[in-house]
């Protein structure tokens, strides 16, 4: 593994506005294709906004400005003419919180391949399996593929919106702090699967557990107000940072 | 907060490795100054005095195990601790070489001698492991110069020792186990002198991140 791994989204002088408050500034960030990179920060340094940036899901929130361009695979995903719904299919998210529908484990799973146009049901059952077994969670709900996917426990909710961002077949997929809702057991397996996951994709994920970035990920950068403050291997990031900013972060003498 | 007790932590075993320290430099000086009077009474103190110098490296390696598990250190903080583990380790070492000075007095014939270049070697290296200690403690770079000029003094003099000592032999059989027992000694204060060298090299990783080597 080195820098030179193939990048598969390029950021360059990325700046975003929410009306008068300038969220990111000048961001530039190399994602490379198969790697995990993780996005650390203190509350409110931009790396949601960020990683929101990466599938235009800003583009939905009132008075937001961007400058900069996101090459994912050389094309500039801020151009007019790309269509924000194939692209949202290519770069997937995972949010939070389990934000499953109120509907079936299955229909969970089928709901993005039935937007996209897929209706045989044989093909359907194909994917909604494949998706639930690469979400390992496939053993534990195959038998009762009708219940409602609310019934199911945070942790395998979380791996039910995993399993649902996997059916449309996405290449990047962003994981904003997936875990913070998580007991340790069901956070375990999700940090499992993510290192299963990035054999297939590019991952990025947000999140505020520091230990969490340190045993993920290929690439870590931190973030502080709005700027990239270090970006590197996460070995070097933890082992020795070069910025005395991120150094104070990581060692909890921030602030 | 987490991090002050981290620092605490981290205070406590900068201080035992500075406690250490001064006990094995105490120790080496102790031991030279012990073989050049034939002071058994000295002699014995080192060889006590050794089990307290090991009480304290498993005593560190304790609080750094400890330390590791209940606060995941990372960066700076993680080198601090898991080097002073290296530094530990061969202060350890040369509390034990110290120690097998103080023994070699009891194989010494009645009368034996002591070269002036040993008695200088036991000098130097007293200072050295002190002076290696104070480099991670302290992290006072301006030391590792010194270090490095006493470690060339100590391989200086530890080279003309043996053709001193082959000619004592030659010259004076009947002393030959004791000139034996001082190259054994020699040895002892060579290593002791490079136990010390590493100690700063590790000292150096812990500053700047980077493996440089002395």
């Amino acid at each position: 593994m080195g820098m030179d791994d193939k990048n598969k989204i390029m950021v360059r002088k990325l700046n975003l506005w929410y009306t008068d408050n300038h969220v990111l500034k000048d961001v530039d960030l190399d994602i490379k294709e198969n790697k995990v990179t993780a996005l650390i920060g203190p509350s409110g340094c931009g790396k949601t906004t960020f990683i929101r940036a990466l599938n235009r899901m800003n583009d939905l929130i009132e008075g937001v400005r961007v400058t900069g361009e996101v090459f994912l695979d050389g094309r500039n995903i801020y151009d007019k003419d790309v269509d924000v719904v194939s692209l949202r299919k290519r770069v997937g998210m995972v949010f939070q919180k389990p934000n499953p529908f109120p509907m079936s484990i299955f229909d969970n799973v089928a709901y993005g391949p039935r937007i996209h146009g897929i209706g045989d049901k044989k093909k359907l059952r194909e994917i909604v399996k494949e998706s639930l077994v690469n979400a390992a969670l496939w053993d534990e709900v195959k038998d009762r593929l009708n219940m409602n996917a609310l019934d199911l426990s945070g942790g395998q909710q979380q791996r039910l919106c995993i399993a649902r961002t996997l059916a449309v077949k996405p290449e990047v997929i962003l994981f904003d702090e997936p875990c913070s809702a998580l007991d340790p057991i069901a956070t375990g397996k999700i940090e499992d699967l993510i290192h299963e996951l990035k054999k297939q994709y590019t991952i990025v994920i947000v999140t505020h557990n520091m230990q969490q970035a340190a045993r993920v990920s290929d690439y870590t950068g931190y973030f502080l107000l709005g700027e990239m403050i270090e970006f590197g291997k996460t070995k070097q990031i933890f082992e020795n940072p070069k910025k005395k900013l991120t150094e104070d972060y990581i060692t909890g003498r921030f602030g | 907060m987490p991090r002050k007790a981290l620092d605490r932590q981290i205070d406590k075993i900068r201080r035992d490795i500075l406690e250490m320290s001064e006990l094995v430099s105490d120790a080496v000086l102790k031991a030279i100054t012990a073989l050049e009077n034939n002071d058994k009474k000295m002699a014995n103190e080192v060889i006590i005095g050794d089990e307290l110098i090991d009480n304290y490296y498993t005593h560190i390696k304790k609080r750094v195990i400890q330390t590791i598990a209940l606060h995941q250190p990372v960066a700076k903080d993680l080198r601090f601790i898991s080097i002073s583990l290296d530094v530990a380790y061969n202060l350890e070492r040369i509390g034990d070489y110290a120690r097998d000075i103080a023994e070699s007095l009891d194989y010494m014939n009645k009368g034996y001698f002591v070269l002036d270049e040993i008695s200088e070697m036991g000098r130097i290296s007293s200072q050295m492991s002190g002076d290696a200690a104070d480099v991670f403690v302290n992290e006072n770079r301006e030391n590792i110069d010194e270090i490095l000029k006493k470690e060339d003094r100590v391989d200086e003099l530890y080279k003309s020792v043996f053709p001193t000592l082959k000619n004592i032999i030659e010259k004076k059989y009947e002393k030959y186990p004791d000139a034996l027992n001082l190259i054994l000694i020699a040895k002892f204060l060579e290593r002791i002198a490079d136990h010390s060298v590493n100690i700063a090299n590790r000292a150096m990783y812990e500053m700047s991140g980077e493996e440089e080597y002395l």
